[in-house]
């Protein structure tokens, strides 16, 4: 007889991956100085190497050779606190279920110190016609982990202190981008471009708990004796990615921006499965993966889907001789994070060892039950001193990509909400520019009857008999995403902009 | 040539105990490879086929008492071997079984179909490392942290509750006796006491089945590719074979082996080369195969007997040979 492992609920994997500007799903944060000072509103503006994600129609306004290189700094603080519940698997000495309240747990990796940003954009001597090559991490979180702590004999306390356990322990994602792109434009009326993104994940981790119980009835939603912490690690090496944009200035004051990430696509990572008994029910010989020849394997492939992306932008130039002293822009951006629909991990025959037992690990789907997203970003640029010092500001709102039900810990899938502050010094050729964002999530609750993310206890046989599930249960497993999420973030960048050939 | 002959061996329902131990049902079986080589095929007509009867002794306690359990009574195995250092009482395993009835149990057990993930809720060991200890309390078992808690988890319901005295910690390895444990309101007793497993199961073997053809001369590589049931009907599990036994039963019949066939790994005068499998292999080279003592096999020069092959399983729940085939050599 088999019993199926679903293993993976590789909730949400670590893959932060794509363009440089939705704040929501995979994406956080906002590649570059100026686009981060402006609270990302900068698809019509576009007129530094963040244009190869924003808009590379935009590369054709700069003046001849641009060389930037700039950082990104942010602190990232999550936390999240468990809702109470009853723990059916440990029964108290009267027979009664404890209702069990967890500690709030906190992302223990909140700094991210290297978020690099570099290339080069030129005119190559062409009077309307523009050329980048850029590198760059994809903003974000890249890593969150929280804390997990061994089971001791004071049970009491197993559990409690690391709530989130079910859903996530840790992920890490590190997701580069080199960037290709043209653009072209027609006088000053209206310019279009184009970038070809090579996307390379050289590192995907994300781990979690699952209840390995194999038995009817089973219910141990604060921990399990048979608790299996499962590890994914894996890489991708190539990822085709594209974005076209076009801007459009009917008057020398107004400029449209338009752009759009159009392919259809999916990072595919190539990882290894790693099983270890943490519970105290398999003794001492644990848990083993091998492949369908018995021989020991851990091979599995991961796909996360990308969305597509859509930015409309206008922008309010004011003029005084032809100078720019301050401008405003409105950027909408629309966001298909309905694509990711679930995670799949093509498990490719492994099987689950423990003793005399073997267990097929089916193929995973993880549903993350996604929505598209709208955000609204507004900033702007003003020339204190013209040709010397330029500060920014800007702001948005992001709608939310989860509904709260699927609230999970892997990613923030709330609205969000951020402010910006920026500033550009002009020494010569050089441009200094300094960036501050907050991004804020404000708390958001869910309840045990609202939640939707479940305990994933692939050896129960409640999925598929639901006359064999734990009574106190209303679904196929305890719902382990209940309770309170906040999240917020600080970004810092820097970067530096030599121009040259003026 | 066939076997005519039925071997009647009690055995140890390894199926049946192992299976509503362990967490982790057995998967057996898998996808197998088509092994390309060999010259001596076993396939499923080949096989000896088994059917088994089970009856479980059943001792009626105290509800809710913090019973004893005693185990040294149990001297024999199910296959009525008796036991040794190494296969002596190590762990005992306690088990909670609900929706079925005794009777439903024991057959499913006696013919493999048990499925612990629908029918079991809870699985506590008490560990024996200590060989002088005999007798333990239901309080004493446990798993990982979780330790029986008699006055709630052994009391009167429709649920049945399971003993099975073990050589091996791990939940399901190395059954060698069993018995039920029923809380009857009332009842006073509160000491239980093991029994020996060779009485429990009445099991029957059917080798009278196709004979595989093998050169005489060579090659002797054995394969089984296209076996894909074991004795007792279920999936091979290809991925857990560790073993192929070759014995030579000196001027013995199928029959005079029926008669001993709970010994057929330890028939005086019989001669047993062993060969490792490779794990998840689908053959093996007779040639590879040696004696305890290290003497290679080298040919099937001896003709007054029975040439048989047995491809075992020390980590199956069943612990009879997953396959049991005679030879023809030609």
């Amino acid at each position: 007889m088999k019993s199926r492992l679903a293993i993976l609920a590789l909730a949400g994997t670590t893959m932060p991956a794509g363009a440089a500007w939705a704040d929501g799903g995979y994406y956080s944060g906002t590649l570059g100085a100026k686009a981060t000072g402006r609270g990302g509103a900068f698809a019509a503006k576009a007129d530094d190497l963040s244009a190869v994600s924003f808009n590379p129609a935009g590369l054709a306004n700069i003046e001849d050779t641009l060389i930037e290189v700039g950082n990104q700094v942010s602190y990232n603080a999550y936390s999240y606190t468990r809702a109470p519940t009853y723990d059916y698997g440990h029964p108290d000495g009267t027979g009664a279920f404890p209702l069990v309240a967890f500690d709030k747990v906190s992302n223990s990796k909140p700094w991210q110190a290297l978020v690099p940003m570099l290339g080069v954009a030129s005119r190559l001597g062409l009077r309307d016609w523009a050329f980048a090559l850029a590198f760059a991490p994809q903003p974000g979180i890249s890593q969150l982990a929280f804390p997990l702590f061994p089971l001791t004999s004071a049970i009491a306390e197993n559990g409690k202190r690391d709530g989130q356990r079910y859903m996530m322990i840790d992920r890490e994602a590190m997701i580069l981008k080199y960037v290709a792109s043209a653009a072209w434009k027609y006088g000053e009326i209206f310019g279009v471009g184009a970038s070809a993104e090579w996307i390379h994940v050289p590192r995907l981790k994300y781990s979690l708990m699952i209840d390995g119980s194999a038995f009817a009835d089973v219910a141990n939603p604060v921990w399990s004796d048979y608790d299996m912490l499962v590890r994914l690690e894996g890489s991708s090496p190539f990822t085709f990615n594209a974005t076209l944009g076009a801007w459009y200035r009917p008057v020398p004051s107004l400029v449209f921006g338009l752009s759009a990430q159009v392919v259809p696509t999916s990072i595919v990572a190539d990882s290894t499965l790693n099983l270890t008994a943490f519970g105290g029910g398999f003794g001492s010989e644990g848990v083993y993966l091998t492949g369908r020849t018995g021989a020991p394997a851990n091979d599995v492939t991961l796909t996360l889907p990308l969305p597509l992306l859509a930015r409309v932008a206008v922008r309010y130039r004011n003029l005084v001789n032809n100078r720019e002293r301050f401008d405003v822009e409105l950027d909408v951006e629309y966001v298909t994070w309905s694509r990711v629909k679930d995670f799949t991990i093509e498990t490719n025959g492994l099987q689950a060892n423990y003793g005399p037992t073997t267990i097929d690990i089916e193929p995973i789907h993880i549903a993350k039950q996604w929505r598209d997203t709208i955000a609204v970003r507004l900033g702007g640029d003003c020339a204190v001193l013209p040709g010397a010092l330029t500060l920014r500001a800007g702001g948005y709102y992001e709608s939310a990509v989860a509904d709260p039900a699927y609230a999970h810990v892997d990613f923030p899938g709330a609205a969000q909400y951020g402010g910006a502050l920026g500033a550009s010094l002009f020494v010569r050729r050089f441009e200094l520019v300094a960036a501050y964002m907050f991004k804020l999530q404000p708390s958001v609750s869910v309840s045990e009857g609202q939640a939707r993310v479940y305990q994933q206890v692939p050896g129960s046989p409640c999925a598929e008999d639901p006359t064999l599930c734990n009574p106190n249960l209303t679904g196929p497993a305890p719902v382990v995403n209940a309770g309170a999420y906040s999240a917020s973030s600080h970004f810092l960048s820097l970067s530096v902009l030599y121009r040259f050939g003026l | 040539m066939n076997f005519g002959i039925r071997i009647t061996k009690s055995y140890f329902g390894a199926v049946l105990a192992s299976l509503f131990f362990s967490p982790w049902l057995a998967a057996c079986g898998g996808n197998g490879e088509t092994s390309p080589s060999g010259n001596a095929h076993i396939k499923d007509e080949n096989n000896y086929t088994v059917t088994t009867g089970l009856t479980i002794p059943v001792k009626e306690t105290q509800p809710g008492a913090d019973l004893e359990i005693c185990w040294d009574k149990v001297t024999n195995d199910f296959m009525s071997h008796p036991l040794t250092e190494e296969t002596r009482v190590k762990a005992v395993h306690w088990g909670d079984i609900t929706r079925l009835t005794v009777d439903q149990i024991e057959e499913q057990f006696a013919n493999g179909t048990f499925d612990n993930t629908k029918w079991v809720k809870k699985i506590r060991t008490l560990p024996v490392p200590d060989p002088s200890k005999t007798c333990g309390k239901l309080s004493e078992f446990h798993t990982g942290e979780s330790y029986l808690m008699p006055e709630q988890d052994y009391v009167v319901s429709n649920d049945n509750y399971m003993l099975l005295f073990a050589s091996s910690e791990i939940q399901g390895k190395g059954i060698r006796s069993a018995m039920f444990i029923k809380p009857v309101e009332g009842s006073t007793v509160t000491k239980v006491d093991g029994v020996d497993g060779g009485p429990m199961l009445d099991f029957s073997a059917d080798l009278d089945k196709p004979k595989v053809d093998i050169p005489a001369a060579g090659p002797w590589e054995v394969e089984w590719s296209q076996l894909t049931r074991d004795a007792v009907g279920e999936e091979v599990p290809y991925q857990k074979l560790d073993n192929l036994r070759l014995g030579f039963y000196p001027n013995m019949t199928a029959t005079d082996l029926s008669a001993q066939a709970l010994d057929y790994d330890r028939i005086p005068g019989a001669t047993f080369y062993n060969v490792a499998i490779v794990k998840g292999a689908r053959s093996a080279n007779l040639a590879d195969a040696k004696t305890k003592d290290g003497q290679a096999f080298s040919g099937f020069d001896q003709t007054d007997g029975l040439w048989l092959v047995a491809i075992e399983c020390s980590e199956c729940y069943l612990p009879a040979p997953v396959a049991v085939v005679g030879l023809n050599p030609i």
